[in-house]
């Protein structure tokens, strides 16, 4: 069946249409949004200077952030709240450095994007961590629990001196650790695992005369500060200061117990060393002899320290104790090498995709595909400009959720020109065609993609953080696509003159009526 | 209609008894593989550490070495039964060893030294620990995550289109999960391929396209079942079979990619 249409000035009229249409401004805009945000150009010195921020680690990064924080405008009239956010924001600044993509270098300036890149590319650790019950004191979790566990986790990452570090609540009693770039996971592992409850203990007997250390209710939570600092002997030990209150107490404890020992206890060991480097036995340990009261709420831990040990203990102890023990369920380590390894292969497989996508487009439909590729470029260029911007953290399932989603905004693509090709055929003209394909082709291209943001959903709800980056990349992409389809396809495809036609229609004196709902 | 001019266009319904056989070849094996699989692992699939809990380490080792010797390392630090492969990474041999879970900090810390007194220094590549506590947490987590997302869909469909069609759209669907699960079942059983948590994502990104290809089917025959009436969905469902060939070969040619990306 075909609809021998009327004569009509029709060109004429599309045009006028096209130019009052909002969306080849909405497509332009869409552009040189993604273009602006994507891509930034700085002389080459400034991307040396963040990665030299961005290799520093620990004390060298913590000096260097504080030098500059010290020079922000303001730094001597800012509140401990301010004064903190701005040590966070420098402390991100150096981690932009290990997240610079350098595209092409030109006369001393250079052409980056800073897409934010998950543990499993750029090397790092992450750590499921769940906190214990520990009966009777804490006989379950409860949120005020988790705050305190919290706190003190956060206190001891950041002693840690790792930028971007991320400490975050899942579920009723666990905590997600992400350390990017992190050297030494065994180290951070140990200053994150460890409850670090200081105790100080006197010697007591038994009715049956057995000796033991009862707790005199004194711990490393009334703390002021503590610090590590080196002996005559070549060792080290730990200095600290009491708080007023534990001051107090521990001057009435030292004058009660003059001539004898006081325990001092680390997560229910003592804290002398033996020659191994381990805690000494407990039947061996003979405490601390106190020689005279101590009032001042000054003492020091001796304990035969190596300098990491001391400078270790001294750090937990002023990050606090955790209120309760806690356990890793659930580590993921990746180093810098395979990271590398694994961008290089995305970027292939990103590009490879691409690539093939578009041949097969430009294939099959020809004029009509090119168009279709030149909308998947902008595609491409908007979704990593809103990962960029969001920002999205691109995980190696994010990356496959991206490249899942160009199926999709090429699907949307083929579902478009297929309608178009069928309107052709009914003898409808060339601007007719791609109006009342695209209004056919949207309702099965909306309702799909309802379908895959479904999924997306239920991913982002229930699944684990490495199948939420997934779930987003893919969420974002299928949105995108919608938008891509709508405007850049339809407005490119209105493009093409009448005289080349599409899809080998180049028939022009045809019905020129845009198809409303009731008519077919 | 327009579909019933194109010459080119197979009669996909006339053939109907030929694409139930292959979907019969499709599934048929694959169910038997997970009846086999069930049997071997207690479980339809190969489950990997991510379900089970264990303990993946990628090291790359300074000098050349066995597998043999690390497997040896492995059963004297008392972790028997592990598996040593050799894999490369960034063009350099590295050494993949697959224990049961390694719960504490100390039984790793001991591992990593006997393992530098046997074979000298090493470099960690990877490590990736699940202890068995939350293993059969990410599974339920899993399935539950599919429950819920064909109750979204059907509900999304019976809305949209008629609950009828949502049924449809399932049994579609459940063919199609069927056709991957059987594949990684008869994976499982022929090469040791275990699923991880990014099955569950790649189930769930199947199920996406085969509903967002059925869904394109309903939209047609929503359209056009009102004008054509019954004779009218055979043109209908042969323009469609065009149509989802080549969707079916874009997405065939990303998924390749795809899991090369994943499985990296």
């Amino acid at each position: 069946m075909s609809i021998f249409g009327q004569k009509s000035g029709s060109h004429k009229g599309s045009s006028k249409d096209f130019f009052r249409d909002w969306k080849p401004f909405a497509v332009l805009g869409v552009l040189a949004w993604s273009l602006f945000s994507l891509f930034q150009i700085v002389p080459e010195g400034n991307i040396a200077e963040w990665q030299r921020l961005a290799n520093l680690t620990g004390n060298d990064l913590q000096v260097e952030v504080l030098k500059r924080v010290e020079k922000i405008p303001g730094w001597d009239k800012m509140n401990n709240y301010q004064r903190e956010d701005a040590i966070k924001t420098e402390y991100d600044n150096a981690g932009m450095g290990n997240n610079i993509q350098v595209l092409a270098n030109y006369k001393g300036y250079a052409l980056f994007t800073n897409l934010k890149l998950g543990l499993d590319l750029r090397g790092g650790s992450q750590l499921l961590l769940k906190a214990i019950p520990a009966p009777p004191e804490v006989p379950e979790i409860t949120p005020p629990v988790m705050d305190g566990v919290l706190t003190v986790i956060n206190n001891r990452i950041n002693s840690l001196g790792v930028s971007e570090t991320l400490v975050q609540r899942a579920g009723k009693d666990r905590l997600i650790v992400e350390l990017p770039g992190i050297k030494d996971p065994q180290q951070a592992k140990d200053r994150i695992g460890t409850t670090a409850m200081l105790e100080f203990k006197e010697l007591d007997f038994t009715s049956e005369g057995i000796p033991y250390w009862k707790a005199v209710g004194l711990t490393g939570a009334d703390f002021k500060r503590a610090q590590g600092t080196p002996t005559a002997g070549g060792t080290w030990q730990v200095d600290f200061e009491f708080k007023d209150r534990g001051a107090k107490k521990f001057g009435e404890l030292t004058s009660r117990l003059v001539g004898k020992c006081i325990g001092i206890f680390l997560d229910g060991q003592p804290t002398d060393r033996g020659a191994d480097g381990r805690p000494v036995p407990i039947e061996r340990y003979q405490g601390v002899r106190v020689n005279e009261p101590i009032m001042g709420g000054r003492g020091q831990i001796t304990g035969s320290f190596s300098r990491d040990q001391a400078v270790d203990l001294a750090l937990k102890l002023n990050a606090g104790a955790l209120p309760v023990p806690i356990e890793i369920l659930e580590e993921r380590t990746v180093g810098a090498t395979l990271g590398q390894d694994s961008i290089h292969k995305s970027l292939i497989a990103g590009g490879v995709g691409i690539a093939a996508v578009m041949v097969f487009m430009v294939a099959i439909y020809g004029l009509p595909g090119l168009i279709a590729d030149l909308a998947l470029i902008l595609y491409t260029l908007a979704t990593l400009a809103i990962f960029k911007t969001v920002p999205v953290t691109l995980t190696l399932a994010g990356i496959a959720g991206f490249i899942l989603s160009i199926g999709m905004a090429v699907d949307a693509n083929i579902l478009i020109f297929e309608r178009t090709k069928e309107e052709l055929n009914a003898g409808k003209n060339l601007w007719v065609a791609v109006e009342n394909g695209f209004t056919r082709a949207m309702s099965s291209i909306f309702d799909s993609n309802v379908n895959s943001l479904i999924a997306c959903s239920v991913l982002m709800l229930f699944g684990t953080s490495l199948v939420k980056g997934f779930a987003v990349t893919l969420a974002i992409g299928v949105a995108v696509s919608m938008f891509t389809a709508i405007t850049a396809t339809r407005t490119m495809l209105h493009l093409i003159p009448s005289s080349l036609g599409l899809f080998g229609h180049k028939t022009e004196k045809k019905a020129n009526k845009v198809l409303t709902k009731e008519a077919v | 209609m327009t579909g019933a001019k194109s010459k080119n266009i197979v009669d996909i319904v006339k053939y109907r008894t030929l694409w139930f056989a292959i979907s019969l070849v499709l599934t048929v094996p694959g169910i038997i593989g997970i009846a086999a699989c069930c049997a071997k692992f207690g479980a339809p699939l190969k489950p990997g550490i991510d379900f089970t809990g264990g303990s993946i380490l990628q090291y790359q080792f300074e000098k050349p070495t066995t597998l043999e010797a690390v497997h040896k390392v492995l059963e004297e630090a008392g972790l028997t039964g592990s598996q040593v492969q050799q894999t490369y990474i960034a063009g350099k041999e590295a050494v993949v060893m697959r224990t049961k879970a390694i719960d504490s900090e100390k039984q790793k810390t001991e591992l990593d030294t006997k393992l530098t007194e046997a074979l000298g220094p090493f470099k960690a590549i990877s490590v990736d620990k699940v202890t068995a506590t939350i293993g059969p947490e990410l599974l339920s987590n899993g399935l539950l995550a599919l429950l819920v997302t064909f109750g979204g869909m059907v509900a999304y469909i019976s809305y949209r289109f008629k609950f009828d069609y949502a049924i449809c759209a399932i049994a579609a669907l459940v063919h199609d999960v069927l056709v991957l699960c059987g594949i990684f079942a008869l994976l499982g059983l022929a090469f040791g391929t275990e699923v991880d948590s990014l099955f569950i994502s790649a189930i769930l990104t199947v199920i996406g396209f085969s509903v967002h290809d059925t869904i394109v089917v309903f939209d047609r025959v929503r359209e056009n079942a009102k004008f054509v009436g019954s004779k009218g969905i055979d043109p209908v469902t042969k323009l469609e079979f065009k149509k989802t060939f080549g969707d079916v070969l874009t997405t065939a040619s990303i998924r390749p990619l795809l899991a090369h990306s994943i499985h990296h």
